[in-house]
């Protein structure tokens, strides 16, 4: 094992140790004296890899959408028949799992026995088991829950919003694939994902709670493979072939709902390469935000007084080494006109200026949330955890919200919310 | 955990727990009366108008913008029923003044806000502004009729209803969007004079600062606050049906929704506590992923995705939720009655029984991680007279057996199902009812 490596904040009084084992797993333990303690063990693998080798030399092939997401459902199976979500239950654990564009995230958290269901998380993550019996039983489980996502106007309205951005870019499909792209899954295809992916130098293991490092330590050493295979798969960059302008400015659905929905997006495609630059970038653009779409802005106050957006609207920008995008998202009777009027406000903004007060604002807003997200193991321990993927430091991030200066945000203005890179996803009652 | 409690001269009950493990403190000023349909309607509008602003920040903006000012602090205001009482909430979750960088004051900045919104709310000549009554209500009544967006919880809350409508006074989805639509400004005036202003007001503090420190602060900002009103907490009831009740409604989704309504007419009791059997009858029926609805009803059955069963212990109802295809309706409602009857008959192993508790035990004791898990739990069995602790709680739980378990699943009946039948294509909207 590596020597272990301190991260310290005074100004938040947290800190934690990371360290690699032999077979090239990342621990990080972030001691917290709260009576929940959570554990989730990441891979960097989600729904956009969807196309990629095992190798260097080879070349990059595609497997079936939602491959990563049903890979996730079929971990919790054991060769033996049981399913670890019994086996936490016995522990008293709440176990869960989740897959994103990015990443697969198996997690526990729990108040008693978390030796054992640490152990158990490591165990199961390893030993992949598939039978084709038990991956086409998974099926009809996956294919409803493909439905009900279907069903939700938001999430439809969401994806909407990346497929009018994107033209090719794996981000533009469903994390779950969908109903036809999952029935050619087979138990190879499976474990062909699992034995590129699911290599330690590419996961990594969060814990956060009132918990002893070395007994981290001592429980992954058992579980976890005595030396290291090293990591060589390859994937696509896919944000290198994707125009900066958006594929298609507007996308219509209609559904079952009361009154339209919209999803707003401004696709981005000029990522910073160095992880720390992405940082700088995302805190520049989450305080340029603020002073844009907050509820205490005028743009706000305009559209709402003037009945054009319900109060729920929500505003944020994303970003990672292969995508990014600001999206806005509510409900208004007239998404057109909001979005007309989102132009306007923001070239009377170029015209003008951006206000030092609405700045200062925004940077005390970004400053509290990031100071308040420590109060949850469950938030820190996912949080550290993006921050690990995406190659940047946690503790450090209240020092980058503060080092961010006016001229920052009047810079990065100047390029952002280009009108060729929107698209307006939205979703119309049915006739 | 010490809970500080004090009752000022003007109706004012504080509760405050002093604790350093948060970077943020949380406040939960509520006032309870006893709801009726009407009632309902006005507070909900009133909830809106509130955010509108106050004499001193007398516009939504400004009001938030103050908000931001200090550190990001936001205020949520909502109105919801518990049994026949209707509460009025107003919470805020603020940075510690350890955290902040300078010399604002933000808990004491964000305490005389509340006690703006709530003591002197933004009004036009003596009421509440016509033209934002007009938008609010177009909201309230936007904001109902969007609830069928989610087919998820639409289907719950429908079938909640069904079950309810002879005991609870709250008014069902269309009589209150029928009641917000009639509602006028002056009602809603009279309703904040006359009901709210005069009532008891709760408060719950929890975070670093001394109980004290906050009680000046609050003794200072609500000096102005009167209290004519004893406090009348209406008593519960738990829900029941005299007659069973399917309703099947069509909507173009592609999935099925589900939801069965049983009657367990258990709730929470401070003279009995069958209502920890009750709870972890939920938990072995569909509460885990361990439970015989997940294992049974999805894992085995490959039936749905998510099939799970969730209680309250202020209605005593026990609801079931499933998302399906749209031709399994009976495979469904069978299977899932399949698994209480096993219950019935004791089919419990020592293995379902064991984790049911543990389970159960570990959703309590994360609680303590929580100041607004902790004001819920405790708030809510206060205001019925309710006494225990969270750590009683899960002692009491330990204490159920099998037995007591399988007793109670034998009381408990089917009373309602709700049924969202998908049907891609079809537009036309169309209620089926059958009672037997």
């Amino acid at each position: 094992m590596t020597d272990r490596k301190v991260f310290k904040s005074a100004l938040l009084g947290e800190s934690y140790e990371r360290m690699t084992l032999p077979c090239g797993l990342d621990i990080y333990v972030f001691k917290k004296d709260l009576t929940t303690t959570y554990a989730i063990l990441g891979v960097k693998y989600g729904s956009v890899h969807s196309r990629f080798a095992a190798s260097q030399e080879e070349e990059l092939k595609a497997v079936p959408d939602g491959v990563a997401h049903f890979l996730e459902h079929k971990l919790f199976m054991n060769e033996d028949g049981s399913d670890s979500f019994e086996r936490f239950s016995e522990y008293g654990a709440d176990a869960n799992a989740y897959t994103s564009f990015n990443k697969t995230a198996y997690l526990f958290s729990c108040t008693e026995n978390f030796e054992e269901s640490l152990g158990e998380l490591l165990r199961f993550v390893t030993h992949p088991y598939f039978t084709a019996e038990s991956v086409n039983s998974e099926k009809g489980i996956i294919a409803e829950e493909i439905k009900m996502y279907d069903d939700n106007p938001s999430d439809r309205c969401f994806y909407g919003m990346l497929e009018g951005m994107y033209e090719n870019h794996s981000i533009r499909k469903n994390i779950c694939g969908s109903v036809a792209s999952i029935s050619e899954i087979t138990p190879d295809i499976l474990y062909r994902c699992y034995n590129t992916f699911y290599n330690p130098e590419n996961m990594v293991l969060v814990v956060c709670g009132n918990i002893d490092t070395d007994t981290v330590i001592r429980i992954a050493e058992r579980e976890m493979p005595s030396s290291r295979s090293p990591f060589l798969a390859k994937t696509d960059n896919e944000n290198i072939s994707e125009a900066p302008s958006a594929f298609c400015g507007y996308v219509e659905q209609k559904m079952q709902v009361s009154k339209p929905i919209f999803n707003i997006g401004f696709k981005d495609t000029n990522i910073p390469a160095l992880p720390s630059d992405r940082q700088k970038k995302d805190a520049v653009m989450a305080i340029l935000d603020e002073m844009i779409f907050s509820r205490a802005g005028r743009l706000y106050e305009h559209l709402f007084e003037n009945g054009l957006i319900s109060p729920n609207m929500s505003y944020g920008y994303t970003i990672s080494a292969t995508s990014a995008y600001n999206s806005i998202a509510g409900e208004s009777d007239d998404p057109k006109k909001v979005l007309s009027e989102i132009f306007d406000y923001i070239d009377k903004l170029k015209a003008q200026g951006l206000s030092y007060d609405d700045f200062l604002r925004g940077k005390r807003v970004m400053y509290a949330e990031f100071v308040k997200s420590f109060d949850s193991t469950e938030n820190i321990a996912n949080n550290l955890l993006s921050f690990i993927f995406e190659e940047s430091e946690i503790l450090s991030y209240a020092d980058i919200i503060e080092s961010v200066t006016f001229e920052d945000v009047i810079k990065i203005f100047e390029k952002a919310f280009d009108p060729t890179s929107v698209s307006l996803s939205v979703i119309l009652p049915l006739e | 955990m010490f809970v500080s409690k004090e009752n000022f001269t003007n109706g004012i009950q504080f509760s405050a727990i002093q604790s350093d493990r948060f970077k943020a403190s949380v406040l939960v000023f509520s006032v309870t009366v006893p709801l009726s349909p009407e009632r309902m309607a006005h507070q909900l509008l009133l909830s809106g108008l509130l955010r509108r602003g106050t004499r001193e920040l007398p516009s939504m903006s400004a009001l938030n913008r103050r908000l931001d000012e200090l550190y990001g602090s936001y205020v949520e205001i909502r109105s919801s029923a518990v049994g026949n009482n209707l509460c009025l909430t107003v919470s805020t979750e603020v940075l510690d003044n350890k955290f902040v960088p300078d010399e604002t004051d933000v808990i004491g900045g964000v305490i005389d806000i509340i006690s703006q919104i709530l003591l002197s709310p933004h009004l036009l000549d003596d009421n509440f502004d016509p033209q934002l009554f007009t938008h609010e209500q177009k909201i309230v009544y936007d904001n109902l009729e969007a609830e069928k967006n989610n087919t998820r919880s639409y289907s719950i809350k429908r079938c909640a209803e069904l079950l309810g409508e002879e005991i609870t006074q709250a008014p069902s989805y269309e009589q209150l969007k029928a009641l917000v639509k009639e509602a006028s400004f002056q009602d809603v005036k009279q309703h904040h004079e006359q009901l709210v202003l005069p009532s008891v007001l709760d408060v719950f503090y929890m975070g670093a600062s001394a109980p004290s420190v906050i009680r000046e602060k609050i003794s200072s900002c609500f000096s102005r606050k009167v209290c004519t009103l004893q406090k009348n907490v209406i008593p519960l009831t738990p829900y029941k049906r005299s007659d069973f009740r399917l309703v099947k409604e069509k909507m173009t989704v592609s999935q099925g929704k589900l939801s069965l309504g049983f009657s367990t007419g258990v709730i929470a009791s401070s003279d009995c506590d069958n209502y920890y059997t009750a709870l972890l009858l939920n938990e072995i029926f569909g509460g885990s992923a361990s439970s015989k609805l997940f294992i049974n009803v999805r894992e085995k059955m490959s039936l749905c995705y998510y099939c799970s069963s969730s209680y309250s212990i202020y209605t005593g109802a026990l609801m079931v939720s499933c998302g399906i295809e749209p031709d399994k309706f009976e495979i469904a409602k069978n299977a899932i009655l399949a698994q209480l009857d096993e219950i019935r008959k004791g089919n419990i192993s020592q293995y379902e029984f064991d984790a049911a508790k543990k389970s159960i035990s570990n959703s309590y004791l994360q609680l303590y991680d929580s100041p607004f898990d902790i004001h819920s739990f405790y708030s809510g069995r206060e205001l019925f007279g309710i006494r225990v602790s969270i750590k009683d709680c899960v002692s009491k739980l330990m204490a159920v057996t099998i037995d007591d378990v399988t007793e109670l699943a034998k009381q408990i009946s089917l009373d309602a199902v709700f049924f969202i039948e998908g049907t891609e294509g079809c537009e036309d909207f169309e209620e089926d009812t059958e009672n037997d």
